[in-house]
């Protein structure tokens, strides 16, 4: 059972001429049955398959509209309004899932794992920012908006080899979604209401790989992680209306191509670990403001292309020594010493870009978190031996 | 100290290491400077204008218009007219009937002094429906206080298109009131007193004309019959200005206009920085319909399009029903009565004043003597009534 409460938009402060926007609630009904299989075809190779299916009511209380088939989904075009009592089935979403994996053991160090899965999504976050914002909006499907249906197909290398004490694996992806809700361009996300209006269905397509090394039990060990991630999205209906930037494909929000994260430790002692941790990822995508330029005398604010642009890249260094308290075993409390050194090249990472007009001139402005070195010290107790947990 | 102490402690701490600063996007110089194009042939014998200018960077937003350019207009049969540089950026050429017939399509060749060519797609114009009623009705809108609403007249109009090929129009209207000074210029003093016989009243009336900025659209495509009723226009209520107190009168053009033209239209409402903070609304690359030929990597930016058009004027006096209490320009004072009239500096001259109804002495702001002072002329307009 969901239950969402969207909301008010509300004035601040005395001075705000804001008119207050009830975004309302919702609530809604997830079912399902799922079967599954599992077949080991031969002792190396087995297949699991399942079958879900789901069932998604969105319940009133609630007002739904129609609109005029083929018109723009706009207040200009409402056909007819539908009220809902408490409890009552705003609409009836039958979905089926298939889902398929072959796992397959090359050897005793190795496995392939391949996998088909479908997905159906009855909630949403909203969002045109490239962080979670005040206006960042969780959205049930309704009577007009979908559930988004994804399927993905993906293939897994893993491989083990003891003797070096490395572990690495490789996976790759591929998921199409259809009728994900995108905010259409122009959508007004805090002053109306009625989300079928700003909300458009789209196609995305997500792909990419995810690269795992690890090594441990070794006085150097630690890991790295690389992903290569994509996300586009394309809505390019028959009319001009239903189409996002034009119809052309754009990147989603949270579409990040490349994250690279290290740990490494290097122990001199049983006593004494020096530590480094490196952070490093694309910047995410944004629409800037590029120019402004006057219709009929109006001003009119030119914007790149959707999510044209990218924030600056995020990249981090973390450094640490940590000085363990002598190894008896025998002990009542093991303590340990820490000194870390987290932004060690005090990068601002912007965390959000945003964009206010201010006297008539757009200005833009980079919101950071801990934007300087901070130095800490830490000085741990725990019960028991340096071994224990 | 409390755990949650400790926990505001270790926030405030973060947040104090936080920064908002100014940040400089790093954007392409090219898309700083585009080329903005609009214009439009419509049926109407008469001038038909196009306007170019270029944009300019956020920082700096000002109307740079693009002179000395070619500007043609051709049609599908053949027919060129070129423009000629009425204003800065402003091109224009008088079409004769014969050349503005509904089912002719238009686009519009520019080649700018540097050598390059602006070309837009065809256009076509399509026949449109004459302009069926304009009228109010009354309306209370919230306001951000939930126990006020304001009341005001919300103009609507009737489309009826049944029978013909247009789906998509688009309104423009131009208002004009007229409004009055409250009194007379009668007495004044300038550091003599003075009184005027008879009493001066050639700035007591004045008319404002005004262009209602507020951009409407709609499509009936896929309506079952092709018409709207009670469209609505613009919202004027009785707090906020004074076009209700004596005469109001709109001038509404209806155009019908072809599908392209009618989405750029829309998105360019959606779009209006009036409505809504940058923040709270998802950003929208308005595509138009021209194409730089010379550098196509180089957006143009604006329409150019066909309409018909259909325009009739209105007027609307006494509203039933709407209470009119606007902030009026006209202050009444007492004279000090210890400096007197030696309070005013010459800088102030002449100050007016009049006799109440009790035969006392009011000193009147400027405002309230001369209209003009309140954006209005007072040459009245040719088709005012009376």
């Amino acid at each position: 059972m969901y239950k969402l409460d969207r909301g008010t938009v509300e004035p601040y402060g005395d001075e705000s001429i804001r008119i207050p926007v009830v975004h309302g609630k919702e609530q809604g009904l997830e079912s399902a049955i799922y079967l599954s299989d599992s077949y080991d075809v031969d002792p190396l190779i087995n297949i699991t398959a399942g079958f879900r299916m789901n069932l998604f009511n969105p319940l009133g209380p609630g007002k739904a509209y129609s609109y005029i088939p083929g018109a723009p989904r706009d207040v200009r075009y409402i056909q007819d309004s539908l009220e809902f009592g408490e409890g009552k089935i705003l609409k009836w979403y039958f979905e089926p899932d298939l889902r398929a994996a072959v796992n397959i053991i090359t050897d005793e160090n190795g496995t392939v794992k391949i996998a088909f899965n479908q997905m159906h999504q009855n909630m949403f976050v909203l969002n045109n920012t490239i962080a979670l914002a005040p206006n960042s909006q969780w959205k049930l499907a309704d009577y007009s908006i979908k559930p988004a249906r994804s399927s993905q197909v993906s293939a897994g290398f893993f491989r083990t080899l003891p003797k070096q004490g490395w572990e690495t694996s490789i996976e790759f992806y591929y998921k199409r979604t259809v009728r994900y809700p995108e905010f259409i361009d122009g959508a007004d996300f805090l002053n109306n209401p009625l989300v079928e209006t700003t909300v458009l269905p789209g196609k995305q397509d997500a792909y990419g790989l995810e690269f795992l090394l690890r090594r441990s039990g070794r006085r150097l060990e630690g890991w790295l992680s690389y992903t290569y991630a994509r996300s586009i999205v394309k809505v390019n209906g028959d009319h001009t209306w239903e189409r996002i930037n034009n119809g052309l494909a754009f990147p989603a929000n949270y579409d990040i191509p490349h994250v690279l994260n290290t740990v490494v430790n290097y122990h001199f002692s049983r006593r004494v670990t020096a530590s480094g941790v490196m952070s490093y990822q694309t910047g995410k995508p944004v629409t800037y403001p590029v120019s402004i330029y006057y219709v009929n005398e109006i001003p009119q604010v030119d914007y790149s292309k959707r999510n044209e642009y990218r924030i600056p890249d995020y990249f981090r260094i973390d450094l640490s020594l940590t000085l363990e308290g002598n190894l008896r075993r025998k002990k009542l409390i093991h303590n340990s010493l820490s000194l870390s050194l987290y932004n060690v090249t005090g990068r601002e990472n912007p965390y959000s870009v945003y964009f206010k007009s201010e006297y008539g001139i757009i200005r833009s402005y980079q919101y950071s978190v801990i934007g300087v070195p901070v130095f800490t010290l830490t000085w741990l107790f725990k019960l028991g031996n340096y071994a224990s947990d | 100290m409390h755990l949650t102490d400790k926990i505001y402690l270790f926030i405030l701490l973060i947040f104090s290491s936080s920064c908002i600063k100014q940040f400089t996007p790093v954007i392409d110089e090219n898309v700083a400077a585009k080329f903005v194009v609009t214009g439009r042939v419509t049926d109407a014998e008469g001038w038909q204008e196009v306007n170019v200018s270029f944009s300019s960077p956020i920082e700096a937003p000002e109307y740079i218009p693009a002179t000395g350019c070619q500007v043609k207009i051709k049609d599908d049969k053949g027919n060129t007219f070129s423009l000629e540089e009425e204003l800065p950026g402003n091109y224009r050429v008088w079409m004769a009937k014969d050349y503005l017939v509904p089912g002719t399509s238009y686009k519009l060749e520019i080649l700018t002094p540097n050598n390059e060519k602006i070309e837009s797609t065809y256009d076509r114009m399509i026949q449109g429906p004459s302009l069926d009623s304009v009228y109010y009705v009354l309306k209370d809108i919230p306001t951000y206080e939930p126990s006020i609403n304001i009341r005001g007249a919300q103009f609507c109009i009737d489309l009826n298109a049944e029978g013909l090929e247009s789906r998509y129009f688009k309104w423009e209207i131009l208002e004009t009131w007229e409004y009055h000074a409250e009194h007379k210029k009668e007495f004044y003093y300038d550091g003599d007193w003075h009184e005027i016989i008879p009493p001066d009243s050639a700035t007591k009336i004045c008319w404002i004309t005004r262009s209602v900025k507020n951009i409407y659209t709609v499509s009936t495509n896929n309506f079952t019959r092709n018409a709207y009723k009670q469209f609505p226009l613009q919202f004027v209520d009785g707090i906020n200005s004074n076009r209700f107190e004596i005469l109001y009168s709109i001038l509404v053009t209806q155009f019908a206009v072809s599908e392209g033209a009618y989405s750029y239209w829309d998105q360019v409402r959606i779009n209006s920085t009036e409505q809504g903070g940058l923040y709270e609304k998802q950003p929208l690359d308005i595509k138009g319909n021209l194409t730089n030929i010379s550098n196509p990597q180089n957006e143009v930016l604006g329409y150019f399009y066909a309409a018909t058009g259909s325009t009739r004027r209105f007027f609307y006096k006494d509203i039933k029903d709407l209470e009119l209490n606007y902030l009026r320009p006209c202050v009444v004072s007492v004279l000090d009565p210890y400096g007197g009239w030696k309070d005013f500096d010459k800088i102030e001259y002449p100050v007016y004043y009049f006799y109440n109804e009790e035969g006392k002495l009011r000193i009147l702001s400027t405002e309230c003597v001369d209209c003009r002072l309140s954006d209005g002329v007072t040459t009245k307009p040719d088709f005012w009534p009376y």
